[in-house]
């Protein structure tokens, strides 16, 4: 028999001619041992090889038996018993037969083709390459190491073959392919087509880190155009605008001193805003500072982050050498988002190793020095770069960093939320720029165009109210004899041009006007000529750019709508063409009101922008074109939009998922029931999760583990730890893909929840740090489900001292693997333990800390839960309004998070505490009962509101509810160690009792729990009780005082 | 043999780097050294990328890469307790990789660059005291031949390159401007066939280690820690204090290393603390570790070296062959060496200190990393230099005229 593999662009298998099926394949380990052994010299290898490649880290008893099932359906699917033999410790694929493995000839005759060296030994070589190895299986750890031999050798037969445009779809920024290209455009005699593909090499390097053109590279190009006009933009002198500059010197000098932050610059258009974000990069060079700098609106529909990245780009270009003191981990973080390539989604929430990353390369950069980052025009920002930008800003203030961003205003919710939070935190400075003064506009104009004349400058003043920009276009008109507005005078064929290129954004490449322009070569260069000659675009660092943002709307303005659909599609169409970035695409589709085009781009997209952490941008995507997606489109759309729901903790997930599982089928329906069944257990829609698990068995695919994971969930929720603790094992054991983050994170948190309950939390924690330890990727997926556990901790046996020790230690290892999730819960945990030791101005610093790094990276349970705990600590404060708006912020997160039931009973706890009477408190126990239904209570959690509830219904004498809560409260702090939380009970007992009149037992009681509360700690509850033995009224005072705090 | 424009004392990095600037600029320049032609001497090796730029910029490095010097393409950071970090280097302006080359092996280079350039050598030279004019102008040096032969040379700048401890220094009484207190005592080895990743720098509790490989199969083990410490672990004898430190600093690489031959011998080398001095007066200048030492912890000394050569030749030519102003040309040199070198010289007496906890030690690195890439900004801002000889091209008569 005649058995050929091809693993090469797929997996197949022939046998004399006849290809196995591949739906034969559903076994997944059948598969993979296959694979592997195909891959393998002689086709064979040890068991113990075998085992470490397919089942790392799983038990040895546990193995033999999948290794011999794995055999057994291999040989089953190949129909030949002899197929897969195991013996003497040895595994071998179809030792009798004659096999051919495709990839074993590739790699043969490449090898043979680079020592020939000749082209055509490497052509016959690359006629053998039908693809990269298994590309169906990513994220094999495994095949790793074959799969990069093959890319590499793939490479190399590619440059000697002299396939330079192939090489650049695999490295496109290889420079040694682009100069090729470059030379043969120019023996050709075609300096454009040259020129153009130095422009496409510059693209390329922007996208890395700190790679600038060769010296070979710059010598070729100068050799060519040797009269290259300077690419920077024209320098405007101020005018007007000392007390501007003061400030400015100020924010640096303050940043120098190591109090960092950010300056948000804000204005209508054209009042001079990007001219005085240069004025800020020039006097911050002068100071010696390193400096980046990014622009929001260069292109539209970019990728996530794409503004700040070039920020960070544009200081590595300036400043190669830093990066030799980056690691790579961070660097490859950072290039990944920056390639603007498609990234696979696995599913896990990634994007907090970016932030992390982007910020060791500010610290580093900023290391000595001073470091400017500045983003122009961040009203038309990602929602992702504005968590970005977020975040490093309150990294900057601690470190020689300015960060200084531009915007107009009006702006939109979340800009302004983002600049909100940074004034109110000290960490920003704003400076609303206002239109110049009659003076001031007549300098302006005086210095721009001397011989203007007196009333000209009085009309241009009137005119422009003050605006600069429109000043100087307003000069230019009159100074040329003209009249006009923003635009000049133009031919309407070039008119149509760049109406057509400002639908790109503000920056275009040539390779961008030649495909819109529509026209040919020739005609496209005229009007660019043109186009330059009449100050409408300029050249910028990678191709062209509109001279000013106004002069680009102006354009688009002047298109009637129904042509501003069309030209969209048109431009649309051109960019799909050019293979852009799926996501600008897309956002040319929509917005020319053809969303059903825009469906395949808008699928590639949210894989990147999920890998990348940018789920709202994904998910508004999603949201844009759902309605028009085609049957076969709509699943994996619908899927996906589950998963970005959920990675944002939103209930809908379920509804997401459960529209998803009617139209799938086959793993994808099993791996969307799983999911759909996480979601819903999550949610506490048990009988969903329960509908969406039947008949589902575990059949050896990928599905397995969320299958298996979604039960313990499952019956985690419903109460039954047992059953939770063996699914979740044995979920554990068969990760199919251990280094895959998507099943581990959930998993983890099962298991950290069912641990934390047994009281082992702390150690379970860091046996799962320690066997995450060097695999960084998982470590993120640690602190998810953690959150709420955490609070069985503080109340228990722990002391707070050790408790924050131990904290400690969990944020300086989350800090050094970048798992920011990770930082905010310690930060918490920390703030949380301060709090119920009384140290209130620690605590307040740690919990206005923990608000907002869970606010940066999306993490709104988190967020919600540091609110409430932070809210605690301005009741203290005895700042009652604060707190009040603290928990009305916290409500609507917690509301929507996935631990709500555990949360919303801490929420209204506090609510209670906080409210101004006995009579508002009490309507703040029916609001609570009113939005918390029972199936959404955590027992354990409920002491938390009926402590408050029980207290606040005994003070306006309803003592019926008091004694229901009551009840409550004292069933739920059986669940739990001795602790506050019994002396809490006690206390209200004691209220209760005084309520009705049994003051000997209410103050027996009192007593009580004072010595409870300084047995676990809490002066501050025991003085309260020891004041309400003395003062037995409590009314008009407060009643929820007596959570313990 | 009298009237060179300049005298270079010591032919090592920094001194034959110099001089090879010097000559290629076409000064009449002569080399003393007191050592025989390419021995060796002891070093940490590695270059850092700013040294690499130098040698290809002066296009020696592939003389370097042809005598079998191992490419370095990455630096692992160890720390004990956090995970290891991997910096790859990025191939940029002219380096593709760093290199450790053995001291035999550069010096050499170096020299034979001097003397193509047009410098003469003497080796096996020791100069004995300077030559003064009436004004106390340096104006040369006294020196003893091989077999004892007295000589005097003249020169219109003598250049002190005689290391840490300096007899040109110490002869015009060289002022130190900053004087460090910590300074590492070292022991080090080396070992055959040891798998290293590229450099290896590792970080424990008040010690350090490392791993440096170089040519012949070779690579260099050291590990560090201060003086005090050393001293008392030294009492029970040299390879348990060797062993002790590499499992206190680097408990990670001990499988690595113990599973190799041991190094022939383990050498040590007592701390000096760092210092920075005046480079300059009339009629003579400080480059290499004679102006400016700091501790080898952070392996910066060579790559050091090879810039203040640059910066250093650079003055000298725009005042004995421009014209310029000697004090302004060298006290502009004393600037720039001194902008780009006091971040690493604090960052470098920090580490040397031992006081640090782990975050605070990669926050001292970061601190080294960022001026390292100023240092890298700056060198490669400066203009080419012609491989060219030529002598007394461009040297003005009347400086011709001086030196007689």
């Amino acid at each position: 028999m005649v058995v050929q593999i091809r693993l090469l662009g797929g997996f197949q298998v022939t046998e004399d001619g006849v290809p196995v099926t591949s739906e034969a394949w559903t076994r997944r380990y059948a598969a993979s041992l296959v694979k592997l052994l195909a891959l393998s010299r002689d086709r064979r290898l040890h068991r113990e090889q075998v085992i470490e490649a397919l089942w790392p880290g799983v038990p040895a008893e546990a193995v033999g038996p999948r290794l011999h099932k794995a055999a057994h359906y291999a040989r089953r699917i190949l129909g030949d018993d002899a197929a897969v033999v195991l013996r003497n410790e040895v595994v071998a694929l179809h030792p009798g037969a004659e096999v051919r493995v495709d990839v074993e000839e590739f790699r043969r005759v490449g090898r043979q083709a680079l020592a020939d060296g000749t082209a055509a030994a490497a052509q016959t070589a690359l006629e053998l390459h039908r693809g990269p190895l298994l590309p169906e299986d990513v994220y094999e750890s495994w095949l790793q190491e074959p799969r990069d031999a093959v890319h590499l050798l793939h490479l190399e037969l590619l440059r000697q073959a002299g396939h330079w445009e192939a090489l650049l779809q695999e490295e496109p920024a290889d420079e040694g392919a682009h100069l090729a290209l470059v030379r043969a455009e120019a023996d050709r005699g075609d300096l454009r087509g040259a020129l153009r593909q130095f422009e496409r090499m510059d693209r390329a390097l922007h996208h890395e880190l700190g790679i600038t053109p060769s010296r070979e590279a710059r010598e070729l190009r100068a050799s060519l155009e040797p009269a290259l006009p300077p690419a920077t933009r024209e320098r405007t002198r101020l005018f007007g605008r000392r007390d501007v500059g003061d400030r400015l010197r100020e924010l640096l000098g303050g940043a120098e001193q190591g109090h960092g932050g950010t300056l948000l610059l804000t204005g209508p258009p054209g009042v001079g805003k990007t001219a005085v974000l240069d004025l800020t990069e020039s006097l911050a060079r002068a100071r010696g500072w390193r400096t980046g700098h990014g622009t929001a609106s260069a292109v539209e529909g970019s990728w996530p982050y794409s503004p700040v990245l070039e920020a960070l780009g544009d200081l590595c270009r300036a400043h190669p050498a830093l990066l030799d003191g980056l690691g790579d981990a961070y660097r490859h973080e950072i290039e990944q988002a920056l390639s603007g390539r498609d990234v696979a989604w696995t599913g896990e929430s990634g994007h907090q190793r970016l932030f992390v990353a982007a910020a060791e390369l500010v610290r580093l950069a900023a290391a000595g020095h001073g470091l400017l980052i500045v983003v122009d025009d961040i009203h038309e920002a990602d929602d992702a770069s504005l968590r970005l930008l977020h975040y490093l800003s309150r990294c900057a203030v601690t470190e020689p960093v300015l960060l200084a961003v531009a915007h107009r205003r009006p702006a939109s919710t979340a800009l302004d939320a983002m600049a909100a939070s940074l004034v109110a935190r000290g960490n920003g400075t704003r400076i609303d720029l206002g239109p110049l003064s009659q003076a001031a506009t007549r300098r302006l104009v005086a210095a721009r165009f001397p011989t203007l004349g007196a009333d000209a400058v009085e009309d241009v003043w009137i005119a422009s109210a003050g605006l600069p920009f429109t000043a100087l276009q307003l000069a230019r008109h009159r100074s040329a004899g003209r009249t006009g507005g923003m635009l000049p005078s133009l031919h309407p064929d070039v008119l149509v041009t760049f109406q057509r290129v400002a639908m790109l954004g503000s920056t275009f490449t040539t390779d961008e006007l030649l495909a819109v322009a529509g026209v040919d070569e020739d005609e496209a260069y005229r009007r660019l000529e043109t186009a330059l000659s009449v100050l409408l675009v300029e050249r910028c660092g990678t191709g062209y750019c509109f001279r000013h943002a106004l002069v680009r709307e102006s354009l688009v303005d002047a298109l009637p709508p129904y042509a501003e659909a069309a030209t969209r599609r048109h431009v649309a169409d051109q960019l799909a063409g050019l293979g852009a970035p799926p996501a600008r695409v897309a956002h040319q589709y929509i917005a020319a009101g053809l969303p059903s085009r825009a469906v395949p781009f808008v699928l590639r997209a949210v894989e990147t922008a999920g890998a990348l952490g940018a789920y709202r941008d994904a998910l508004s995507l999603v949201d844009g074109v759902r309605e028009h997606a085609s049957s076969a489109e709509l699943p994996r759309l619908l899927a996906r939009r589950g998963d970005l729901l959920m990675a944002l903790g939103d209930p809908e997930a379920v509804t997401a998922y459960r529209e998803a599982v009617g139209m799938s089928s086959g793993t994808a329906e099993r791996l969307v029931r799983a999911r759909l069944a996480r979601a819903a257990s999550l949610a506490g829609d048990l009988d969903t999760a329960q509908a969406a698990l039947a008949g589902l068995e575990v059949e050896d695919d990928v599905a397995d583990a969320p299958i298996l994971l979604a039960r313990g969930n499952l019956a985690y929720f419903s109460g039954d730890l047992e059953t939770a603790w063996d699914v979740a094992s044995q979920a554990r054991e068969r990760l199919q893909a251990p280094d895959d983050p998507w099943q581990l994170m959930d998993l983890v948190g099962l298991q950290g929840l069912i641990a934390h309950q047994r009281g082992e939390w702390f150690e379970r924690f860091r046996l799962e740090l320690r066997r995450t330890h060097g695999k960084q990727r998982l470590v993120t997926a640690l602190f998810d489900a953690h959150l709420c556990v955490a609070e069985y901790l503080l109340y228990g046996t722990v002391p707070y001292a050790e408790v924050i020790a131990e904290s400690e230690e969990l944020r300086r290892k989350a800090t050094q693997a970048g798992a920011l999730r990770g930082v905010a819960f310690a930060t918490a945990l920390i703030g949380e333990a301060a709090l119920l030791m009384d140290d209130l101005d620690r605590a307040e610093r740690e919990l206005l800390e923990a608000v907002e790094l869970h606010r940066d990276v999306d993490a709104s349970s988190g967020e919600a839960h540091s609110l409430q705990r932070l809210a605690e600590v301005r009741l203290a404060q005895g700042d009652r309004e604060e707190a009040q708006r603290l928990l009305q912020q916290a409500l609507p997160l917690a509301r929507w998070s996935v631990v709500s039931m555990h949360l919303l009973q801490r929420i209204y706890g506090t609510m209670i505490e906080a409210a101004p009477g006995p009579v508002a408190a009490r309507a703040v126990v029916d609001r609570a009962e009113a939005t918390i239904v029972e199936k959404d209570r955590c027992s354990f959690c409920a002491v938390m509101l009926a402590v408050p509830a029980a207290i606040a219904c005994a003070a306006v004498g309803d003592l019926e509810a008091a004694h229901r809560y009551l009840a409550t409260a004292e069933a739920s702090v059986a669940r739990w160690e001795r602790g506050a939380w019994e002396a809490a009970v006690r206390e209200a007992q004691a209220l209760v009792a005084r309520a009705e009149g049994r003051e000997e037992e209410s103050v027996a009681g009192l007593g009580e729990a004072a010595r409870l509360f300084v047995a676990a700690g809490h002066a501050r509850d025991a003085a309260r009780c020891l004041a309400q033995v003395a003062t037995p009224s409590r009314s008009g005072s407060t009643v929820g005082s007596s959570v313990p705090a | 043999m009298s009237g060179y424009d300049v005298v270079v004392v010591g032919g090592r990095v920094a001194g034959a780097a110099t001089a090879m600037l010097l000559a290629r600029s076409g000064l009449r320049v002569a080399v003393v050294d007191r050592g025989r032609y390419g021995s060796d001497t002891v070093s940490t090796h590695a270059l850092m990328r700013a040294g690499v730029l130098q040698l290809s910029r002066w296009g020696l490095l592939d003389r370097v890469v042809d005598a079998g010097t191992p490419p370095v393409h990455r630096t692992v950071f160890h720390y004990v307790g956090a995970p290891a970090v991997q910096v790859s280097l990025r191939p940029s302006g002219g380096v593709d990789a760093l290199y450790a080359p053995r001291r035999h092996l550069l010096d050499r280079i170096l020299v034979d660059a001097a003397a193509a350039a047009g410098a003469e050598l003497l080796h096996e030279t020791t100069v004995t005291g300077l030559l003064h004019d009436e004004e106390d102008r340096v104006c040369g040096v006294r020196a003893t031949g091989p077999g004892g032969t007295p000589l005097e040379l003249q020169a219109a700048l003598t250049v002190g390159a005689d290391g840490l401890h300096s007899l040109v220094a110490r002869d015009v009484g060289a002022p130190v401007v900053r004087l460090g207190r910590s300074s590492s005592a070292v022991l080090y080895g080396y070992v055959t066939d040891l798998p290293v990743a590229g450099y290896e720098w590792a970080y424990g509790p008040g010690c350090a280690a490392g791993m440096v490989p170089t040519n012949d199969g070779q690579t260099g083990v050291f590990v560090a820690t201060s003086p005090d410490r050393m001293r008392a672990l030294r009492s029970g004898g040299t390879a348990r204090a060797f062993a002790a430190l590499l499992a206190a600093a680097a408990p990670d690489l001990v499988p690595r290393v113990s599973s190799a031959p041991a190094p022939e011998q383990v050498r040590g080398w007592v701390g000096v603390p760092g210092f920075v001095r005046r480079p300059w007066g009339p009629g003579w200048a400080l480059v290499g570790d004679a102006g400016y030492f700091k501790d080898p912890i952070t392996a910066h000394g060579m790559t050091d070296a090879l810039r203040d050569a640059e910066l250093l030749a650079d003055q000298v030519v725009a005042t004995l062959a421009h014209g310029k102003s000697e004090a302004s040309a060298l006290r502009r040199y004393q600037a720039t060496r001194d902008k780009l070198s006091n971040r690493l010289y604090d960052a470098t007496a920090a580490i040397a200190s031992y006081d640090w906890d782990m975050d605070r030690v990669q926050d001292l690195l970061r601190q080294l990393s960022s001026a390292m890439s100023d240092e890298v900004d700056h060198l490669q801002g400066l203009p080419d230099h012609p491989i060219g000889t030529g002598l007394g091209a461009v040297v003005p008569q009347d400086t011709a005229a001086r030196r007689t």
